[in-house]
């Protein structure tokens, strides 16, 4: 599927959604709208696991998202519409148990089982038992009502709508990583031309017939995200500019500075993931390699320490000591706050 | 095969569904339950990164995410009970007092003071941004 119509999906499942949240969330006059609500939710659900299902290829792995996300999203809908809160906690316990579920997929069986047993486990036992001990009157106003039901979604849908096409846009390019080395090798093929001072040698050398460097550029510039097209048509410019004057070494040369300026503009993406310290090692691949060179496993991601818990201990207690240690000093501190918070300061006797 | 994408589409959603649940809903506990959602969307954005990238950081990353949620529920416990104490519901409109000086009521306020059971004297809070008169029994929360 491209991205095209990707989009277009996209945009259909969004409209479903956010009519299906409009039409859910508790109104005055509600009537039978909740029901034009699931049913708009239930085709938004549809439309976007067509959406997935023709993308990706089947796989295990395909499947349990679908399920897993399938949960979570509905879970998380139904707790933001449940008139009874009481019913919007135990369906917010589903949604963190299927994120449960995203995680051990992304490689994180110790923080799957601490955000379980701390939210659905702790916090919502909590919640629960905090509903029971207050809400002892019939339903609230507060719950069977709710604030600028239209505006919220609108405002909801419009942010995750911008932020999906965002993602769609910038992850079009699928060999966006290699790319990057194959740019790096253009440039600096490119700079050592610039030190060339005869002209027969220097078009050999670049120019070679067809536009040697621009093309290979554009080649490698041609899947493009949004942020590239800027520089294509700044790579386009030059090209035609060095067909039109290649007699002249300096036009030639104008030329290929800019080239390389272009590529290096390209480029500057990728230092942003090198940290300016070395970590200790702890944490896995060392985030200063180029995501080209990372050992990666079977199915071509980058390989996790299979042993999850050891690794994440290590790096906590080595290269995060600090953050933990105020963690925990956090906790301390919260848990003194909310015993001063509720304390109920004894009542001044007038007599 | 699944990439980065599409878990952070995930993460998108699922924050932008408590977003919606956050500015919409009035009951205090699903406020703090929409709260908790958008944490919930920005750990499986970092779990994603942490993946993709075969690194462990964003893992370590959520479990401090993780202890700060803990706090912050219990801090919000504490608070929704006291709040829930004052006005005897856990309805953020009955907090409208705290509003801007020049900011009108919000509409829904006067089927407010019809159905709500009355309600035992608390200490009433100033009009933000103004020094509170000195008269009567200045008491505190």
């Amino acid at each position: 599927m491209n991205d095209q119509s990707w989009m277009t999906l996209t945009n259909l499942s969004l409209l479903f959604g956010w009519l299906a949240v409009y039409f859910c969330l508790p109104k005055r006059i509600s009537g039978s709208s909740r029901l034009i609500g699931y049913g708009a939710g239930c085709i938004a659900l549809i439309i976007s696991a067509i959406q997935i299902f023709t993308t990706y290829s089947f796989n295990p792995e395909l499947v349990l998202f679908c399920v897993f996300s399938f949960f979570a999203i509905v879970g998380s809908c139904l707790m933001i519409v449940a008139q009874n809160p009481a019913h919007g906690a135990i369906c917010f316990a589903l949604t963190i148990t299927s994120t449960g579920g995203i995680f051990l997929l992304l490689a994180a069986p110790f923080v799957m089982a601490a955000n379980i047993i701390v939210y659905a486990g702790a916090i919502i036992v909590t919640f629960l038992f905090l509903l029971m001990l207050v809400n002892q009157h019939n339903a609230d106003l507060a719950d069977s009502e709710s604030r600028e039901p239209f505006l919220a979604s609108v405002t909801g849908f419009i942010l995750m709508g911008s932020m999906i096409s965002i993602l769609t846009a910038s992850f079009s390019s699928q060999s966006l990583p290699s790319n990057l080395n194959e740019i790096e090798l253009i440039v600096n093929e490119t700079q050592e031309a610039l030190s060339i001072n005869n002209l027969s040698e220097l078009k050999a050398k670049v120019i070679n017939g067809d536009n040697y460097v621009v093309t290979k550029l554009k080649n490698a510039l041609g899947g493009s995200g949004i942020w590239v097209e800027r520089i294509e048509v700044d790579v386009q410019k030059n090209g035609t500019l060095m067909v039109n004057k290649s007699d002249d070494i300096v036009e030639i040369k104008a030329a290929l500075t800019s080239l390389v300026s272009i590529g290096t503009e390209y480029l500057k993406y990728r230092p942003l993931l090198r940290p300016s310290i070395a970590m200790a090692g702890n944490s896995g691949a060392d985030p200063s390699l180029p995501l080209g060179k990372i050992r990666k496993d079977q199915s071509g991601r980058p390989a996790m320490p299979a042993d999850n818990t050891t690794f994440l201990g290590k790096l906590l207690f080595s290269d995060q000591l600090i953050a933990v240690e105020l963690a925990g000093l956090l906790l301390l501190v919260a848990t003194i706050g909310a015993i001063v918070i509720v304390r109920q300061l004894p009542t001044k006797v007038s007599s | 095969m699944l990439d980065l994408k599409i878990y952070l589409i995930l993460g998108a959603i699922l924050f932008c569904i408590g977003l919606i649940g956050f500015v919409s809903r009035r009951n205090m506990i699903t406020m703090f339950l929409s709260a908790e959602l958008m944490l919930q969307g920005v750990a499986i954005n970092f779990l994603a990164f942490s993946r993709f990238r075969g690194n462990l950081q964003g893992q370590s990353f959520v479990l401090f995410i993780l202890s700060v949620a803990a706090c912050e529920a219990a801090i919000a416990l504490a608070l929704i009970v006291i709040l829930y104490r004052a006005k005897n519901s856990l309805d953020v409109s009955k907090w409208q007092d705290l509003r801007e000086e020049d900011l009108e009521p919000n509409e829904d306020q006067e089927i407010l003071l019809v159905d709500s059971y009355q309600i035992q004297p608390m200490p009433s809070l100033p009009v933000a941004g103004h020094r509170p008169a000195k008269e009567e029994d200045a008491s505190h929360v």
